[in-house]
């Protein structure tokens, strides 16, 4: 088989038991790789009776064909599982070497089910596995454990690990990826499940290389798209994600003081040029790849003050800055890092620390009700209380319940102030300013993710291009995110030179000379939607109907007060009509369930 | 009743749900000792005695 | 409208004769009554009606500040059983479903003087020669 290898690693931590499965081409022209084979194997295996923090629960680790190929961000990789946060299906691409280090021991996923009865880390090498003692890595930061690992496995061995919360099972525990850059796979509480596993880490390593149909045509096609990649994401080498504060702020859809406002006043000071002017120490590249987006920065004062750390992405400069009216830039290194070391999902520690922040603004919960307080515009408070989070001290305790269920337990008005879908917190990308992430947030899969629907801010956010192109547009990006997560390519690389933002020529050929394959953009498109029906299947045999196809309270009934983007909010009646065009495009009921003609069309019957 | 140093709250756990948080309540009965030490469940009396004797550490 | 079913009346009024001496059941409740502290405030109105020496005395958290601390209560509504002397036995939230029942058993024992507990239990908590401060967390059913 050329691109996949078609075998895929079972574990059952419980029994200690682990065997192969092998798929033919025919499964994998359904499923491609990556993402595919994630949904198909939750949804065949975990029943809507599982708790995801159960031993039944299953979390799957992916590649895809082009998974460490000569296309760049190919060394990247995809985890799913069912989510302690969300309670529904939850997917997480990262970046890093992981993927690359997997496939290259000839397994295109590793299967994960069950419990062991005390703490182990998975060892996978080419054609074989072994469960090993952790206990002396439990306890660990993801950093110590990650590099421990691979020094003791050997050269080229990269291993996943989580941290302190998820084996506190903290619902938004993360799990790090190694890699010269390193990768999280954040969303979701995917930490948690691990944790809840005792499967403190993977170490991969091997030497098994992907056999490409045709290297020349690939090598071709990829020196013909090379200069558009450079031109569309060329910039990224020079700041990563970071310049994005200042451009979205620019357009008034920063969000800001927990989303009250969308304009930050400080927005520079933890921008794009800030950091390339005082703090850039160097690049960071995931293998091979010519953007090398990753960045690295020289920490000035606080907590890791002398040391050169991850750069926080545009994300995190959102969630701990302008959300917090932070702008204290190296309090978001600090915490960005102690995020990274205790294993902790950025988006949903800083939304969640906004949250509390406008519910004690507002009185309507006390310090002496959560053990403490959270500030505004108080980044070295904000550090301590994330360090509290993550070992579930104090304050700490309430603050890892995640925003969604602190609102619960506050109850009164705090749903008002809530920026989450599904329990999952909103990310940096307005929902109420950028047209198209209205209906993202509302249908995304895995709850408040910018991820599935991507924003768009040349054709999205001015002038005002209204709700009526969306639905087309959100379920051709849904297509692009799936399939992108499935072959595995990095999003900004697909972008550059494969998208933008839907299925195109160039992601059809490059996968046609990977796998030898001969199918067209229709069919291709075709797989897409059939993993994303499957995702939603997931979900509905979970209880999600259109009436969980919903945006926060704020983003429906409070415009944007001032700034570029000021008055835009999204009226009920907009995304009843947006939900009604988007399920007729998806071949969905008007109650958002796949219909049968559509299953069967897709062969999931 | 039985001695004067001792002084017993029942909780309802819906009313005050950050108190359950707080004390990492995850199944009831539990009580809390000198807002430090728990015990899970329901014991027999004596058993019960002797847990809250041995959890400040007499 | 009657919390107290009236067979349940029937039965409490006669199980509370065995009571002795008085009891006083006080109650800290908030001017602007929250839904729990009124259902609380009416539930013990029913129960104090139940016997002649059974009291009800209601307080204000805030008026009565003062002597909320001095009984160490925090938290609202508070429903607190005293005899001649204060045992230190005190329901927070809503005495419902398996609270209410060991709210009519702490007033039965308070009534008699008498905690109702095996001898070998009174040896080993008659040991204790320090304070101790019980929360046992309940959810109503």
């Amino acid at each position: 088989m050329y691109g996949n290898s078609g075998t895929i690693l079972k574990v059952n931590l419980s029994t200690g038991e682990m065997n192969e499965e092998h798929f033919d081409r025919e499964f994998y022209l359904q499923y491609l790789g990556g993402n595919g084979l994630i949904a198909r194997f939750i949804y065949d295996n975990v029943p809507p009776s599982v708790a995801p923090l159960e031993p039944e629960n299953v979390i799957v680790f992916a590649v895809g064909p082009l998974t460490d190929t000569p296309v760049w961000g190919t060394s990247r990789g995809h985890v799913g599982t069912i989510s302690p946060q969300t309670g529904l299906f939850c997917d997480s691409n990262y970046g890093g070497d992981f993927g690359m280090a997997l496939k290259r021991t000839g397994y295109d996923a590793v299967y994960i089910t069950g419990r062991s009865p005390k703490p182990v880390y998975l060892s996978v090498k080419e054609g074989e596995a072994e469960l090993k003692d952790a206990d002396i890595y439990w306890g660990k930061t993801t950093e110590e454990t990650i590099d421990a690992l691979e020094a003791s496995t050997g050269k080229g061995a990269v291993a996943s690990a989580i941290g302190p919360a998820g084996e506190k099972e903290i619902v938004f525990a993360n799990i790090i990826c190694g890699g010269k850059r390193r990768g999280a796979a954040g969303r979701g509480g995917m930490g948690a499940v691990l944790g809840s596993k005792n499967l403190k880490a993977i170490v991969a390593g091997g030497s098994r290389k992907t056999r490409i149909a045709d290297t020349e045509g690939l090598k071709n096609i990829l020196r013909e798209l090379l200069p558009d990649l450079k031109k569309s994401k060329g910039a990224m080498t020079k700041t990563g994600t970071t310049a994005l504060v200042d451009m979205v702020n620019s357009k008034g859809m920063l969000g800001t003081h927990n989303n009250t406002r969308e304009t930050f006043d400080y927005a520079k000071d933890i921008s794009g040029d800030t950091f390339l002017k005082t703090y850039k120490d160097k690049n960071t590249a995931c293998h091979g790849c010519v953007i090398a987006c990753g960045q690295k920065v020289n920490v000035t004062e606080g907590e890791y003050a002398g040391q050169s750390v991850k750069m926080p992405e545009y994300e995190t400069l959102y969630a701990m800055g302008s959300m917090l009216d932070n702008h204290d830039i190296n309090t978001i290194f600090n915490g960005n890092h102690i995020c990274d070391l205790m294993g902790i999902d950025t988006i949903s520690m800083g939304v969640t620390l906004a949250f509390v922040a406008e519910c004690m603004e507002r009185g309507i919960v006390r310090e002496d009700e959560i053990e403490g307080r959270v500030d505004f515009d108080d980044g070295e408070g904000m550090v301590e209380l994330i360090k509290k989070t993550a070992l579930k001290e104090g304050i700490g305790k309430h603050l890892a319940l995640g925003s969604s269920r602190l609102a619960n337990l506050i109850g009164k008005d705090s749903y008002k102030y809530l920026c989450a879908v599904q329990g999952l917190e909103c990310a940096g990308h307005s929902a109420r300013g950028l047209r198209g992430m209205a209906l993202a947030y509302s249908t995304s899969t895995r709850g408040g993710s910018h991820h599935d629907a991507r924003p768009n801010y040349p054709e999205h956010s001015h002038p005002d291009p209204g709700f009526e192109a969306i639905p087309e547009y959100v379920t051709e990006s849904q297509y692009f995110t799936a399939l992108g997560d499935s072959l595995i390519v990095c999003r900004f690389i697909a972008e550059g030179m494969m998208g933008p933002s839907a299925v195109g020529e160039s992601m059809v050929k490059i996968l046609n000379c990977v796998t030898g394959w001969n199918i067209g953009i229709d069919e291709l498109k075709k797989i897409g939607e059939r993993i994303y029906n499957l995702e939603r299947l997931i979900n509905v045999k979970r209880g999600l109907s259109r009436k969980d196809d919903v945006l926060p309270y704020r983003v429906m009934n409070e415009p944007i007060p001032d700034g570029p983007a000021k008055g835009r909010y999204v009226p009920k009646e907009e995304l009843d009509k947006m939900l009604d065009r988007y399920y007729e495009l998806r071949g969905w009921s008007a109650e958002g369930i796949p219909t049968e003609g559509k299953l069967e069309e897709l062969g999931l019957k | 009743m039985a001695n004067d140093n001792i002084s017993a709250d029942m909780v309802s756990g819906s009313e005050f749900p950050f108190l359950v948080v707080k004390y990492n309540v995850s199944g009831v009965p539990h009580t809390v000792v000198n807002e430090e030490h728990g015990i899970a469940g329901a014991l027999p009396e004596k058993d019960f005695a002797e847990e809250i004797v041995k959890a400040i550490g007499a | 409208m009657a919390l107290i079913k009236e067979k349940d009346r029937e039965k409490l009024i006669g199980i509370m004769k065995i009571i002795e001496e008085d009891v006083k059941i006080v109650m800290f409740t908030q001017e602007n009554e929250c839904q729990q502290c009124q259902a609380t405030r009416g539930l013990l109105e029913e129960v104090a009606a139940l016997s002649e020496k059974v009291s009800l005395e209601m307080r204000d958290f805030e008026a009565d500040a003062e002597m909320a601390k001095n009984l160490g209560v925090d938290k609202i509504p508070a429903t607190l059983i005293l005899g001649e002397k204060d045992y230190g036995i005190r329901f927070y939230g809503v005495p419902a479903g398996y609270e209410f029942n060991v709210l009519i058993q702490d007033i039965l024992d308070v009534g008699k003087r008498s905690p109702g507990l095996d001898e070998k239990t009174k040896e080993v908590l008659a040991t204790i020669q320090k304070p101790v401060h019980l929360q046992v967390f309940i959810s109503p059913t």
